[in-house]
């Protein structure tokens, strides 16, 4: 108690960052000026005149100038203390702006010292709160006794637990096998079923991207290999233009991005292995890279589960565990596994939700108003009606009949998805359906609402629809075109649960 | 603390669509309608001049004079919705949640409850700071898209609501314990 007593002195008073801030903010600023910049430096560079050069070497001279400025100035605008439990930054050169954190709301306090930190004594101490990343409060460069007193002064202050005492503690007896129960482990003919079953479009997509950005840039440098194999090859030109060698390369794409994808995902998902410890699971994955995911049962804001039309046949499911976390954490945020049983999906459900997982059985589910249907439709017609003239105008039936196809498949998967659409909201938790030739299913509790926010277009209006988007720590679930009359009930129902319940959505 | 689960009658529900709201201060239209002056006049003068200098040659002139016509009849709409959208942005300060409203044609309302407000800060650009006006914000734990952000309010309200609103949020934090 005496340490914190002689802590407010310190930090109760606004300061500043230490002066080491200025150098390191200038050289971030002048560091993503040039790394933004440099294809036009290069551009400049390679086509421009020696004349030229001292042009930009002045222009770089003042934007340094400029920028440098800038730096002192923000460094001067820039000054933090602690206030009533909360940490207080001044800040903005044009804009002034002024962050209040709640000690309770700090998920983590992190120091970094890179180099120039290190000759300097000084820390980059970055807070991070749940949210976004612009509620997160960055200090370049403090002393290290400032830092300390800062950290030691928010965790004593502080009356939640600590985020991070609670992921140590996990990581802590994660090594100990025996306290962990299994709950699911994914055998190889498992992993192949998963492999064959994943998403071949996406990659199709991906490859399809990517080799015509290349194409495009290989062209761009000056270096047409299509022009070069033309040239020593006119045999080669012809060939390309016929249908048969499109098909062919259509054909080869198909089987380059199925092999990718089952590959990718056999490497990812290879010994799939999930564990129950504690009030949390833990998910191991991966062949060369084996990842480890945490995720804590309170972090969890929306459990997910999907098939795919594939993973429908060979009756699997993916689950997603939509997790609350700061943005500059993604890399822990969607706890993902595959291959689940349907029994393996209820076993871990219930132990996210509890008791609470019986609201599934009895929930009265409603769907979504025609409208829905209606709205999708008409915007895919407008995407082909064009392209349908233009190709009834040429007389070509040989591109228009594929298209026509696509049309009349988007068009059913289109009614497919408005009726699986549906929505439910029991007492204690709110569920979404949907999918299109698969099925998806999103549960949330109803004490994990944020925000909730109802819009209306006059397309919806006239139609006296709205729409509702429910905001969570982790992710929105969006309930479209329902009845405004419903809408409001839900909401107002929604806001009086989060509003009179105690408990924490984290 | 004990356990309570009572009954609730669903049509005994506060409810939102009869709230009083409160429109937000006059003098944010002018700063509005001066801020998107700026753009649209620079917008209006890249249309002009691309029209007086034609710098592609293959594009007929009169190409250019329909872009400009489209051009002016964007920033005319645009107006229109600004100054007919200004009438509806209105707020309400409800006991346990702040609720903003927003849109002409297409209409948002947003509520944000107190028990989730992950913390408050009051902003004023330039323009707004010689009208004396501020904007205040009220972040969750949801990311950007989430947040809550009222323009147009006098500094000192602001100043009052977030007293408020922070004296909320750290009285619902207490209860929880």
């Amino acid at each position: 108690m005496n340490r914190k007593k002689s802590n407010h002195i310190d930090l109760l008073a606004p300061q500043r960052q230490s002066y080491v801030a200025i150098l390191i903010i200038v050289y971030k600023l002048i560091n993503s000026t040039i790394r933004q910049s440099l294809p036009a430096i290069i551009v400049i560079m390679i086509g421009g005149s020696m004349k030229k050069m001292g042009i930009i070497a002045l222009f770089v001279i003042v934007l340094a100038v400029i920028l440098s400025i800038y730096s002192i100035i923000s460094f001067y605008k820039y000054y933090f203390y602690i206030k009533d439990d909360h940490l207080i930054v001044h800040k903005g050169v044009f804009k002034k702006t002024v962050l209040e954190i709640p000690f309770d709301r700090i998920q983590s306090i992190n120091n970094e010292q890179n180099l120039i930190h290190r000759i300097f004594s000084v820390i980059k101490l970055n807070v991070d709160t749940a949210g976004s990343s612009k509620e997160e409060v960055q200090l370049y460069a403090i002393k290290e006794e400032v830092g300390q007193q800062l950290r030691e002064y928010i965790l004593e202050n502080k009356k939640a637990t600590l985020q991070d005492v609670n992921s140590e503690k996990l990581q802590e007896s994660s090594t100990s096998v025996d306290l962990k129960e299994r709950i699911f482990r994914l055998n190889l003919i498992q992993l192949f079923k998963v492999g064959i079953t994943a998403n071949h479009l996406r990659s199709f997509g991906i490859i399809v991207f990517f080799f015509f950005t290349i194409y495009d840039n290989i062209r761009e440098v000056g270096l047409d290999l299509m022009e070069q194999v033309e040239d020593y090859l006119p045999l080669a030109k012809a060939a390309f233009q016929s249908v048969f060698l499109v098909l062919f390369v259509t054909v080869l794409f198909v089987i380059v991005s199925f092999i990718i994808s089952v590959v990718t995902t056999i490497l990812k998902y290879y010994n799939l292995t999930m564990y129950r410890m504690g009030d949390g699971f833990i998910i191991e994955s991966g062949l060369f890279n084996r990842k480890q995911y945490a995720a804590k049962d309170s972090k969890i804001q929306v459990l997910s589960w999907s098939q795919n039309l594939l993973q429908r046949v060979a009756n699997i499911y993916t689950i997603v565990m939509q997790q609350a976390s700061s943005v500059t954490a993604n890399n822990i945020k969607n706890a993902t596994a595959a291959g689940l049983s349907y029994d393996n999906v209820a076993h871990v459900s219930q132990y996210v939700f509890e008791n609470k997982y019986e609201d599934l059985k009895s929930m009265q589910w409603k769907s979504v108003n025609s409208y829905y249907l209606y709205k999708i439709c008409l915007r895919w017609t407008w995407v082909f009606i064009i392209p349908f003239c233009l190709l009834i105008y040429a007389q070509r039936l040989d591109v228009f009949i594929p298209l026509l196809i696509l049309y009349l498949i988007i068009m059913w998967s289109s009614f497919l998805r408005y009726k699986k659409k549906g929505y439910g909201i029991s007492e204690n938790i709110v569920a979404l359906k949907g999918g299109a030739f698969g099925h998806q299913l999103s549960i949330m509790e109803v004490h994990k609402v944020q925000n909730i926010r109802m819009t209306q277009t006059p397309f919806q209006r006239r139609r006296g629809l709205s729409s509702l988007i429910i905001h969570t720590a982790a992710t929105t679930m969006n309930i479209p075109e329902i009845k405004t009359v419903e809408a409001l009930a839900v909401k107002d129902y929604l806001l009086y649960k989060v509003e009179s319940s105690r408990a924490a959505w984290m | 603390m004990t356990f309570t689960n009572d009954q609730v009658d669903v049509n005994q529900l506060p409810q939102i669509s009869d709230l009083m709201y409160e429109k937000l201060q006059r003098s944010y239209l002018k700063v509005m309608l001066l801020r998107y002056a700026i753009i649209s006049s620079a917008f209006l003068l890249f249309l002009i001049v691309l029209y007086i200098f034609q710098p592609m040659e293959d594009v007929p002139s009169h190409a250019y004079l329909i872009l400009l016509g489209v051009g002016i009849l964007y920033t005319i709409w645009r107006y229109i919705v600004l100054v007919k959208g200004f009438d509806n942005k209105a707020f309400a300060l409800r006991d346990k949640d702040l609720v903003y409203r927003t849109g002409w044609l297409w209409k948002t309302v947003t509520t944000t409850p107190f028990n989730r407000v992950q913390h408050i800060s009051i902003e004023q650009g330039p323009i707004e700071r010689n009208w004396n006006l501020a904007r205040l914000k009220l972040y969750t734990a949801g990311g950007n898209t989430s947040d809550l952000s009222i323009p147009g309010l006098d500094h000192n309200k602001a100043q009052d609501l977030k007293e408020y609103i922070s004296r909320k949020t750290r009285l619902s934090e207490q209860e929880e314990e």
